[in-house]
């Protein structure tokens, strides 16, 4: 059920795709050395699949690593954020007492 | 756009997904047995079967599916095809290896008679080896010739060759052995366990074998560098093109579960990552140098 799915992934481990190839096991596959194509086998099908053009329809989502100063930046804005609950909660428990 | 080129593979049971549309998809019977692909992809060769018929088919595609020839034979067990795609190899049960052009010419053939084969061909087609049911080793040149032949055992064992033929890693009963293209024994190591899978890397510097969990990493000289296990059993194993990392699949079962796992380790035994996969897989890793392809 749900078939069977070829994963990409780059020598870090970030998954680069996710593909449903169709109902039947895949029990082989081929991988061409220059990473532009892979032929797999499942059930009597031979599928062959572009990796090169799956990737340009599917580019993987690859968030960007946040800079020293954005890191700076959310540390100053989490310690200001923090702050004014504190001093509303102080506010609001003077005018309650 | 150039795709990362470490790029590996994993076959497996998913969870969400795109639809993957393909180049092309062939039925080419009832259960594709083996294929293998050309280094730049131009070249698929791959081997079915046809259960009632009880007849076998070897059929090479281009990169656009159209089918370069398509053979009827006995039962097509193993499939090579070298890194340009001008050569193929095939091992056929009860037969032998037949070594064809690309253009559909056979070169030249061997038989054995033996049930089982698997077959490994140089990146440039010069060199052939071949693994039988019967325990036996052999190796040919690009020309037919039978270098040299070893009995291992009486049961078939896994052989892998270095990408440009040099050298033959064998893993028999306790042992791992590294041969020459003259077939001299050049190291005999004792591993503890009866080894399932081996793999060499493509330069010939590392040999990974395996059995159930345990994996055992050698450098060229037949020196243990490490040792590990994984929970489960390992499926397959692969080695990036420089041979300083390795791929390994397992999968453990858990009553009615099975969790499968990859992971990737560098030459040094460091767990670079692992991926939690949910079942089975099989994997393949690219050439980590497109250069390299153009050989």
């Amino acid at each position: 059920m749900g078939g069977e799915r070829l994963h990409v992934l780059d020598k870090s481990g970030g998954l680069l795709l996710n593909l449903s190839v169709g109902e039947a096991p895949i029990h082989v596959i081929s991988l061409s050395a220059d990473a532009n194509s892979v032929v797999i086998g499942t059930g009597g099908d031979l599928i062959f699949f572009s990796l090169e053009e799956m990737l340009r329809q599917h580019p993987p989502k690859i968030e960007a690593k946040p800079t020293a100063f954005e890191k700076f930046f959310a540390s100053v804005s989490l310690i200001i954020t923090l702050s004014l609950i504190g001093t509303l909660f102080l506010i609001l428990k003077r005018k309650i007492s | 756009m150039r795709i990362e080129p470490w790029v590996f593979l994993l076959l497996l049971l998913p969870v969400q997904a795109i639809l993957g549309q393909p180049v092309w998809n062939v039925p080419i019977g009832d259960f594709v047995g083996s294929l293998d692909i050309s280094a730049d992809g131009s070249y698929v060769v791959a081997s079915s079967l046809y259960i009632e018929a009880g007849v076998g088919r070897i059929c090479l595609f281009d990169k656009n599916g159209t089918v370069v020839w398509d053979y009827i034979a006995n039962f097509p067990i193993s499939t090579a095809i070298s890194a340009s795609g001008k050569h193929i190899v095939v091992g056929v049960r009860s037969e032998g290896i037949f070594y064809l052009s690309r253009e559909g010419e056979l070169i030249w053939s061997y038989r054995f008679g033996d049930f089982y084969f698997d077959v490994q061909i140089s990146s440039d087609g010069n060199s052939v080896a071949v693994s039988t049911s019967s325990g036996n080793v052999y190796y040919f040149n690009g020309e037919g010739k039978k270098l040299w032949s070893y009995r291992f055992s009486s049961w078939f064992i896994p052989i892998s060759m270095s990408s440009d033929g040099s050298l033959v890693a064998v893993g028999g009963s306790y042992e791992v052995m590294l041969l020459s293209r003259l077939g001299e024994i050049l190291w005999n190591s004792e591993v503890d366990c009866e080894v399932q899978k081996i793999s060499i890397s493509p330069d010939g510097t590392y040999i990974m074998a395996t059995s159930g969990n345990s994996i055992y990493f050698l450098d060229s000289r037949g020196e243990i560098l490490w040792s590990s296990e994984v929970e489960g059993e390992i499926l397959s194993i692969a080695f990036s093109s420089d041979g300083n990392s390795v791929a390994v699949t397992s999968i453990l079962k858990e009553g009615s579960e099975n969790k499968g796992v990859v992971s990737f380790y560098n030459s040094y035994g460091e767990l670079l990552w692992s991926y939690d996969i949910g079942s089975w897989a099989v994997v393949s890793i690219s050439s980590d140098d497109p250069m390299e392809i153009m050989l």
